[in-house]
């Protein structure tokens, strides 16, 4: 039986429950006495922990957004397509400052293609969850992006068990309110 | 743990009720607790309650 049975989309269930039982065990064996003086491959394996779990609690809020909004296709009210633009005035050449019109149009995307920010802010936006909630999944996201290392400005930091807990408590919320 | 058929083949979900002996013997390692313990209570003895909910009985 799924974790995710509730999911009514077979592919999509399927692969939380793969992603799940990663996590379960990996987190089982960075428990193990194999790697009690490992304490580095323990945080590492605590990350890989963390963006699996950050991947499971997207995937959720984009079923249920989905489910929600009832189309394949959002529109995004603060992103707009710009086109025929046509300069106005040139204010400075050397740092290419213009004063520009032309038309705009509100963009619209489909829903696979949104990325983990703008999920979260309309199932806010569509009160699937509260503040709360929004602020913690922002936290997570935060956390999911560190496997950006290229853009990292300072050495990783430890992962703990704190940082698990609450990653786990976040998606346990997420897992309440989407099943709603 | 009951099976689910797949096009791709046979899947099975991690339950609460798997004996965590099943993940030691998978993985050659020692969990340090009962190997007949159950994996939702051996997640809830480490703290990770949450994560135990989400597993199915």
């Amino acid at each position: 039986m799924s974790n995710f049975a509730f999911i009514d989309n077979d592919i999509l269930r399927k692969n939380l429950d793969i992603a799940f039982d990663h996590i379960i065990e990996l987190l089982a064996v960075s428990d193990s006495d194999f790697y009690k003086n490992k304490p580095l491959l323990i945080s590492s394996f605590r990350k890989t922990i963390i963006i699996l779990m950050a991947s499971i609690i997207e995937a959720l809020l984009l079923w249920k957004l989905k489910r929600t909004t009832k189309s394949k296709i959002i529109e995004l009210s603060d992103e707009y397509k710009y086109f025929d633009i046509r300069t106005l005035h040139v204010i400075n050449k050397k740092v290419k400052e213009e004063i520009i019109a032309g038309k705009r149009k509100k963009e619209r995307k489909k829903l696979d293609r949104l990325d983990f920010i703008r999920i979260i802010d309309l199932c806010f936006k569509y009160n699937i969850f509260k503040k709360v909630l929004h602020n913690e999944l922002n936290k997570v996201r935060k956390l999911r992006n560190k496997l950006h290392i290229g853009g990292l400005e300072k050495i990783e930091k430890k992962y703990t068990q704190k940082d698990l807990k609450f990653v786990f408590s976040v998606a346990k919320k997420v897992d309440s309110v989407v099943q709603v | 743990m009951k099976r689910i058929k797949t096009k791709q083949g046979t899947f099975y979900a991690k339950r609460s009720d798997t004996k965590i002996s099943a993940i030691e013997k998978k993985y050659g390692v020692d969990l340090g607790v009962r190997s007949d313990m159950k994996l939702g209570n051996y997640l809830e003895k480490k703290g990770y309650k949450s994560l135990a909910d989400m597993l199915r009985k």
